[in-house]
């Protein structure tokens, strides 16, 4: 018989996963930072000349200054808007268009909407990722979307395969079966059983795509495909190419570093994710 | 319980379910007729893939598969043409009017809804409740069912109950909007020995309170016996034997509910006698003889049982249901005057 209410049983669960805990803590400031700027309240001054080239780290410039003479940590918070800023929207987006295609595949497995969904992911998986998403972003460079089309269109494919499998598995279940029963139409079946039993997928994809989406950011705005009118430390990383070569760390680490915990923080917070939500594990 | 002369809650006639096959259409369900009066336990006998689930499923409207077929020349709940009905009319009519409840309590509840969300969901899918109403309704129908602390397992997910609370739960889910017909297919099967007896109790106070009419499937004898007021006998997608449970058991006529009847184990004092199997198996649909279906099993079959189909004997319209029938050219025969039909 009952003793806990599940939420409790997955906060137990998070809590008790020190790494997770840690990881969370580290995309909350992150999360913290990027609100802070977006709402105007830091970073605004990340395209100010406000001191000379290369100036070292000072309660001023607390990262020092880059060539032109900007001031590195407010370009590195910054930074962190724009990435959460990219992650979040194609993590939401591809998200949606990979749950809905993978649902509707997976329900009608074996027929023409399935073929087409299994088609599409199936050619779209066969091109190189940053190959794609390079391509996408050149094509569409007078788009300021053309980045974030591109990774919508590589990340949905892998939430659909995903959602399809589980609907797949779900919908032979006897509670779908039941739920037929009771007079619901197999639409409202779907949306109201089956998705929100993938939810558990569906939650730990969304952070990984989120997690991929920064990182291809980065690489992309590197490469000079990406961020246009901002900057991202794929941009910084790209100048300091330039100032590696003279012995300026500043702006390389700046960029460097960040990144790094940010992508270590949501590895280890969507490890704790996945153990805390499965609704198999630790089911009576 | 007696049976009555009143008139069937349910009565289908000639009801077909069909799949797509190489060598065509394969009738999986083929020619079952059943009635069904107020507050009476039918039960539905037959081995695995005679086809008894799909023919509980056929009662709601359900095919099997997308490529399923279900047709009958007849049927009717109540006042209701369900013959006549479209898949929006089906629906209006599934959880309210007919119910059914599942094998596996492990898999038939969503595992991320609690118990009280998925109970409302039907009630209010059917009445026009609101929130407060559905939760009451939801609350007294897990207090018939047997509950006592009702507000708690209604806050309870799936997962946190056993497998017997899980199919009261199912009942309950089941007999919420007080349905003309339950349909139940093997219920107690998942469950253990002392779980099944109070299931199968529930069941039946539920159908003698309400006025519930039920059609138990299962494979299991011993269940016919304990709560069934009749029972049907299936083999290969036909009604094989049919009558008031006690007449069906005591006194078979169709071979293949002797034999049945045969394998199945009984604790008796002094009796030490085998179980005796019924030799060779179920065909698979597709490869069943012509004739009786059961001919190639059966040590009384002759040149008329393999080619001509016997029909349900006293498959006669005007004959109340009560009667003991049987589809065998060649019946047991029982000593004069212990026949009870």
């Amino acid at each position: 018989m009952p003793g806990f209410e599940p939420t409790h049983r997955v906060w137990q669960k998070l809590r008790a996963n020190r790494a997770g805990l840690a990881g969370f803590a580290l995309v909350s400031l992150y999360g913290l930072i990027a609100l802070s700027v977006a709402l105007g309240w830091a970073g605004q001054e990340w395209s100010l000349v406000s001191g000379e080239r290369w100036e070292s780290a000072s309660s001023e410039h607390w990262f020092g200054t880059n060539q032109l003479g900007q001031d590195i940590f407010q370009r590195a918070i910054y930074s962190v808007r724009i990435a959460f800023e990219i992650g979040l929207l194609v993590a939401l987006t591809s998200t949606l268009l990979g749950s809905v295609c993978g649902a509707i595949s997976g329900w009608c497995a074996d027929t023409w909407a399935d073929d087409g969904v299994v088609f599409i992911t199936g050619v779209l998986d066969s091109i190189p990722f940053y190959l794609f998403a390079a391509a996408v972003a050149f094509a569409f460079q007078a788009s300021a979307w053309a980045m974030q089309i591109a990774m919508v269109a590589t990340f949905w494919t892998t939430t659909s395969r995903l959602v399809r499998a589980e609907v797949m598995r779900l919908k032979n279940r006897d509670f779908v079966q039941s739920a037929l029963a009771i007079g619901l139409p197999p639409h409202l079946v779907l949306l109201r059983h089956v998705l929100p039993n993938t939810g558990h997928i569906l939650l730990a994809q969304a952070a990984m795509v989120f997690v991929a989406a920064i990182k291809t950011e980065v690489i992309l705005s590197f490469l000079g495909l990406g961020v246009q009118d901002g900057v991202s430390w794929g941009l910084m990383l790209a100048e300091s190419t330039q100032e590696v070569l003279v012995s300026q760390f500043n702006n390389h680490l700046a960029a460097a570093i960040p990144l790094l915990l940010l992508l270590l923080g949501f590895n280890l917070m969507i490890d704790a994710l996945q153990d805390a939500l499965d609704p198999r594990q630790g089911s009576a | 319980m007696s049976p009555t002369a009143e008139d069937p809650v349910l009565a289908v006639q000639d009801l077909r379910v069909t799949l797509p096959s190489r060598q065509g259409r394969l009738a999986v369900v083929d020619g079952v007729s059943l009635e069904l009066r107020a507050g009476e336990i039918l039960g539905l006998v037959g081995e695995s893939g005679c086809g008894k689930s799909m023919t509980g499923a056929a009662l709601l409207g359900i095919a099997p598969g997308p490529s399923g077929q279900v047709s009958s020349t007849a049927m009717r709940l109540g006042d209701l043409d369900l013959a006549q009905l479209d898949e929006r009319g089906w629906r209006r009519i599934r959880g309210s009017r007919i119910s059914m409840v599942f094998q596996e309590p492990q898999t038939a509840l969503d595992p991320v809804f609690s118990v009280g969300n998925q109970l409302q969901e039907v009630i209010r899918r059917h009445r026009q409740f609101n929130r407060r109403q559905a939760r009451t309704a939801a609350a007294d129908m897990l207090a018939s069912v047997g509950f006592a602390d009702c507000a708690r397992v209604m806050r309870c997910y799936p997962h946190e109950l056993s497998g017997g609370i899980r199919q009261r739960i199912l009942i309950a889910m089941a007999m919420v909007c007080h349905p003309q017909v339950l349909v139940a297919d093997e219920p107690t099967t998942a469950l253990d020995v002392t779980t099944q007896a109070q299931i199968l109790h529930l069941l039946r106070d539920l159908a003698r309170r309400s006025g519930t009419a039920v059609l138990l499937i299962t494979h299991d004898l011993a269940i016919v016996e304990a709560i069934c007021d009749r029972a049907m006998v299936m083999y290969c997608g036909r009604i094989s034997e049919e009558g008031p449970t006690r007449a069906l058991m005591q006194y078979p006529r169709h071979p293949y509910t002797a034999g049945l009847l045969a394998a199945m184990p009984r604790l008796s004092p002094g009796q030490v006698e085998p179980v005796k199997g019924i030799p060779g198996s179920v065909p698979a649909p597709g490869q069943r003889p012509p004739g009786c279906s059961f001919s190639k099993r059966c040590e009384r079959a002759d040149d008329l049982c393999r080619s001509q189909v016997p029909v349900l004997h006293g498959a006669d319209p005007a004959m109340p249901a009560a009667v003991h029938r049987h589809a065998c050219h060649h019946p047991l025969v029982h000593p004069i005057g212990s026949v009870t039909a």
